[in-house]
């Protein structure tokens, strides 16, 4: 069925929409909310958890793409599972891409400053759209869909740690635009 | 500003952003000048599922194959694995829709090659057209016995899909859930093993439908038992197996006097642990039966031993703390085996129930009838 057919059923409250979004995107799903918590009960959950959040967001939400509208529930799902259980267990996978978003952050940055979460995403949109199609890739993989710097660096044929050091590059490059906004903002 | 916040801020990025990335999968171990994706339904060489150039991580006790074509018309079998990304042909049927093809090895079948056709989501197909293209899904690859074949069927060519499918029973009678990406990339098409998991439920509904029906007539038997009695048997959904297995050797007629036994003896092992006073009795001296009513048609009922002497008030007053329905009587007079001679009927009211009636000739008669 395609997404369109899917929304439909959403807009109609047929429960089949979510039989329909589960047997066409719980694996989509799943590997995103693996990779962010690298813990398989957990993803099923969060994944489980999408599908609810769906069907209470649609309607009044119509997504223009429903693959890229589960995704950010799945995203906005986990990181809410690791503000929850991170006290008593240990998500690796968040942890390290939180540590690695955390270089962005403009040293001199005042750390009260409020940034609304819009601006700062159309600015790292602008930003994207800047870098080569490659980085730009690597950069969405590893921060959006949280695929690991080991399955990069397989996936270009290149070492782990040159994948390492291409992604730090990312990092300061995103840094440096943060920085010379934010004086703006 | 938290690290939390740049997550979230790309958590907005564009949709244009992702799907460039979820499209994109770069690999170098195969070359995909060297595949086209075939448009004619032709019959084609099968090649055993043997991997070619590298070993896969296994994930589960068996190699799932990915048939592509090269452009010399051979076709090859590669093991799909979760490391790599394996080049797949679309084949083209006699109906104008297209298929992807898979295989696994299944010692269970051993008679002929099991072909199991998976249509796409968006296929919208009536089901004469159907049993159509299942004919012709023969066509692909000559299929041996011992193999299960997968035919993932489409209509329209798009950029990816998602191939889940339930393995059949291997030999163990385990069943795996698979998980497969299929995506394009500069016109060719690739497949990614996501996952294999050991599906959760073992029982198939064909496996659950039998068991509903040879089960039916012992169902059938503890509905008239229900009915009869009041009781309320059931078998539980978990244990339906094992109750077949227990009850199997046995005729409706014997099952239903077996289940009598078995309710008499756990209704005596739980009335003896509560009431034990009552087993006390002594079958010689014979037995007093104070009965009152609750409701229209509740009655309940408390033991005495007989005496010579005539009961207190409180002595009689107390069976309401330790009250018996009239089936719970008759089966603890039984166990002690008092004789009917041996028993008095004594109707009686209880300031415990609210139920008014006037203890009469007749309202005696009626009572002494519940215990014949």
């Amino acid at each position: 069925m395609n997404d369109q057919k899917i929304i439909d059923l959403f807009l109609q409250r047929n429960e089949n929409a979510i039989n329909e979004i589960q047997s066409k995107y719980s694996s989509y799903c799943y590997r995103i909310s693996k990779n962010i918590l690298l813990n398989s009960e957990d993803a099923e959950e969060c994944v489980n958890d999408t599908w609810i959040l769906a069907w209470n967001k649609i309607p009044p939400i119509i997504p223009k793409s429903l693959k890229a509208f589960l995704s950010k529930l799945v995203r906005d799902i986990s990181i809410s599972m690791y503000r929850t259980n991170h006290t008593q267990k240990r998500y690796i996978g968040i942890e390290i891409m939180l540590d690695e978003l955390e270089e962005c952050i403009p040293d001199k940055l005042d750390i009260e400053q409020n940034i609304e979460l819009h601006e700062l995403s159309t600015l790292i949109n602008n930003w994207l759209n800047t870098l080569s199609y490659e980085d730009r890739i690597l950069f969405v993989k590893r921060y959006y869909y949280g695929d690991s710097v080991k399955n990069l660096a397989k996936l270009q044929k290149c070492t782990e740690n040159q994948m390492a050091q291409r992604m730090l590059k990312l990092r300061k490059n995103l840094k440096e635009l943060l920085t010379s906004k934010g004086v703006l903002l | 500003m938290k690290n939390e916040d740049i997550y979230n801020a790309i958590t907005e990025i564009q949709q244009k952003y992702l799907e460039e990335a979820e499209s994109y999968k770069a690999t170098k171990i195969f070359h995909p000048k060297r595949w086209v994706a075939i448009a004619a339904c032709l019959c084609l060489i099968a090649i055993g599922s043997i991997g070619l150039l590298h070993k896969p991580k296994r994930l589960s006790p068996f190699v799932i194959t990915a048939y592509a074509k090269e452009n010399n018309g051979n076709l090859i079998a590669n093991k799909l694995t979760s490391d790599d990304d394996i080049p797949v042909s679309v084949f083209t049927l006699n109906d104008h829709s297209y298929a992807f093809a898979f295989s696994y090895p299944n010692t269970n079948m051993n008679e002929k090659p099991h072909i199991t056709t998976i249509y796409s989501p968006d296929y919208d197909l009536d089901e004469n057209l159907k049993n159509i293209t299942i004919a012709y899904s023969g066509n692909f690859i000559s299929e041996k016995a011992g193999n299960v074949y997968i035919y993932y069927i489409f209509q329209e060519k798009t950029k990816s899909y998602e191939l889940n499918y339930q393995t059949v029973p291997d030999k163990d009678n385990k069943k795996y859930d698979v998980s497969v990406s299929i995506y394009q990339n500069n016109g060719n098409y690739f497949a990614h093993l996501n996952s294999i998991k050991q599906s959760k439920s073992v029982n198939n509904m064909s496996e659950k439908e039998d068991l509903d029906e040879l089960l039916l007539p012992y169902q059938t038997v503890l509905d008239k038992l229900n009915a009869e009695n009041g009781w309320n048997l059931a078998i539980s959904e978990n244990e339906k197996k094992s109750f077949y297995e227990t009850y199997k050797q046995y005729s409706p007629n014997e099952f239903e006097k077996k289940i009598k036994e078995e309710f008499k003896k756990k209704t005596i092992d739980t009335l003896k642990a509560k009431y034990p006073e009552y087993f006390l009795i002594s079958k010689y001296k014979g037995v007093e039966i104070y009965v009152w009513q609750m409701s229209e048609k509740s009655y309940r009922c408390g033991l005495l031993e007989k005496t010579e002497h005539q009961k207190t008030d409180n002595e009689i007053l107390e069976l309401q703390f330790k009250s018996l329905s009239v089936e719970e009587t008759k089966l603890i007079i039984s166990e002690i085996g008092i004789d009917s001679n041996n028993t008095i009927v004594v109707p009686i009211s209880q300031p415990y129930s609210s139920y008014t009636y006037a203890i009469n000739d007749e309202y005696k008669e009626r009572v002494n009838e519940l215990f014949k």
